[in-house]
């Protein structure tokens, strides 16, 4: 009788046994990862504010200057795509890839312009620097990098500010930096800086994020 | 209706036997995740797609394999439909393209009106699709003989056909006189066009994969008659965008 008790105790530990083995046997889909991903623009043509957020030409005159989403960066320096992004989930991957796009006919406004993609291909954000002379070739693709919940900088040159003598408009080199769908930030305004005329608010110290943009994805 | 001890013992193993399984099976963890921990640095991996492949758009930075492969061929140069193609192109200085002068940029109070009338420099966005809005500008420039330039930059909307699923920028540039262009791709992504029945090239982007596609497209349309070339670029769009818009400028 004891026998037959211990047998069928056996049985059900072995029961027990076969299937929690038969649960690690059996494939488990890992479960899909939602990434949060939020990135930051920084200027790009300096730390030297010469025009507040305005639309077009930055003319002298304010009164003629009409808000927008550009700003003007002065004096001779190399231009930067500059970017800080982070994601919210330890799994590691990218925020996206950079694009550039070069090649404007004009003059008195040479053009680098950079598309950023997300991880499958869909366009997110825009930069565009008006009178930068590029030093990147059209095409050019690159990592745009996101931290753990810490953001990790994306900094990629882009070309240098463009010597567009004869333009007779323009004072001096600068950068007209666009934010192509960009949650815009408080940088001054046209008319609280337009140098020379108008300086109040054109100092802005080593710069601060110009606008920032936020999206999720779902990997599989 | 009992059940023989036999059975009634042989239904108690199985069902202990499935209640270890579905416990087991989910307190344990997932299988390895692949696509959500892509390995090493990301996926500038240098791999190219074979010849015949379909873009898997299914997979994160699925396009790299196409930018890899293009990067890898040299850019085109040389004429195409009567247009001069040559990354390398300076371009002239606006002193040389105003003889002896510098250029003007247009008053303010009358650029828009400038800009959008009818005549060999007119650009028209209410010719454009209404997802298309100004982004910045326009810019006009003058010569002392009359208008030498105008340009625009515009925004895209997600969801515009022919347009990438998130949307793009776009620019527009009409000029004096025949500059060979200076937009970079290889061989067997331009192409001979005709719009509005003058010659044009155009350029395809990267990769398009139905709805999806990743890189710029860019149309040159040269008019003799009127001596303007007009250029139309958008960083994240299809060849089909470029020529529509371009077919608005120019006819």
């Amino acid at each position: 009788m004891n026998g037959k008790a211990a047998a069928r105790r056996l049985v059900l530990v072995g029961s027990a046994v076969v299937g929690m083995i038969a649960a690690f046997l059996v494939s488990k889909p890992a479960a899909a990862a939602q990434h949060v991903f939020s990135v930051e623009l920084w200027p790009g043509g300096g730390s030297t504010l010469s025009c507040g957020w305005h639309w077009g030409a930055c003319y002298d005159d304010d009164s003629k200057v009409v808000s927008g989403k550009a700003l003007d960066w002065s004096g001779n320096s190399t231009v930067y795509f500059k970017v800080r992004a982070l994601r919210n989930t330890s799994f590691y991957t990218l925020a996206g890839s950079g694009y550039a796009n070069v090649g404007t006919q004009a003059w008195c406004t040479h053009q680098v312009g950079i598309s950023m993609y997300d991880d499958w291909g869909a366009w997110r954000a825009g930069a565009i620097y008006l009178h930068t002379q590029n030093s990147i070739t059209h095409g050019t693709t690159f990592n745009i990098g996101a931290g753990y919940n810490v953001y990790s900088w994306t900094t990629q040159q882009v070309g240098s500010t463009a010597d567009e003598t004869n333009c007779t408009n323009w004072s001096g080199h600068h950068v007209h930096q666009i934010a192509d769908t960009w949650f815009l930030r408080n940088y001054p305004d046209h008319s609280t800086c337009n140098r020379p005329n108008i300086t109040t608010d054109c100092w802005v110290g080593a710069g601060y994020s110009q606008g920032d943009t936020t999206w999720t994805l779902l990997f599989p | 209706m009992r059940l023989p001890a036999a059975a009634g013992f042989g239904l108690m193993a199985v069902a202990l036997a499935m209640a270890a399984f579905t416990i087991t099976y989910l307190a344990r963890g997932s299988d390895p995740a692949s696509r959500a921990q892509p390995p090493g640095d990301g996926p500038a991996t240098g791999a190219t797609p074979l010849p015949s492949a379909t873009p898997d758009t299914s997979q994160p930075f699925w396009y790299m394999p196409y930018v890899n492969a293009d990067q890898a061929k040299p850019p085109f140069v040389g004429t195409l439909n009567g247009i001069p193609i040559d990354p390398d192109h300076q371009g002239r200085t606006p002193y040389e393209v105003c003889g002896g002068s510098g250029m003007d940029l247009v008053d303010p109070d009358v650029l828009m009106e400038t800009v959008t009338r009818a005549g060999p420099l007119a650009v028209n966005p209410a010719r454009f699709p209404a997802s298309v809005r100004s982004l910045d500008g326009p810019w006009a420039w003058t010569c002392p003989d009359g208008l030498a330039q105008v340009s625009w930059i515009f925004h895209v909307a997600a969801g515009t056909a022919h347009v990438n699923p998130g949307g793009s920028d776009l620019t527009v540039d009409r000029i004096r006189g025949l500059d060979p262009v200076m937009h970079s791709a290889p061989a067997d992504r331009w192409f001979a066009a005709e719009v509005a029945g003058r010659p044009a090239v155009a350029q395809r982007p990267v990769v398009v994969a139905g709805d999806k596609q990743f890189g710029s497209c860019f149309v040159a349309v040269w008019d003799v008659r009127s001596n303007i070339l007009t250029t139309v670029s958008a960083g994240a769009a299809n060849a089909e965008f470029c020529l529509l818009i371009a077919e608005e400028v120019v006819s």
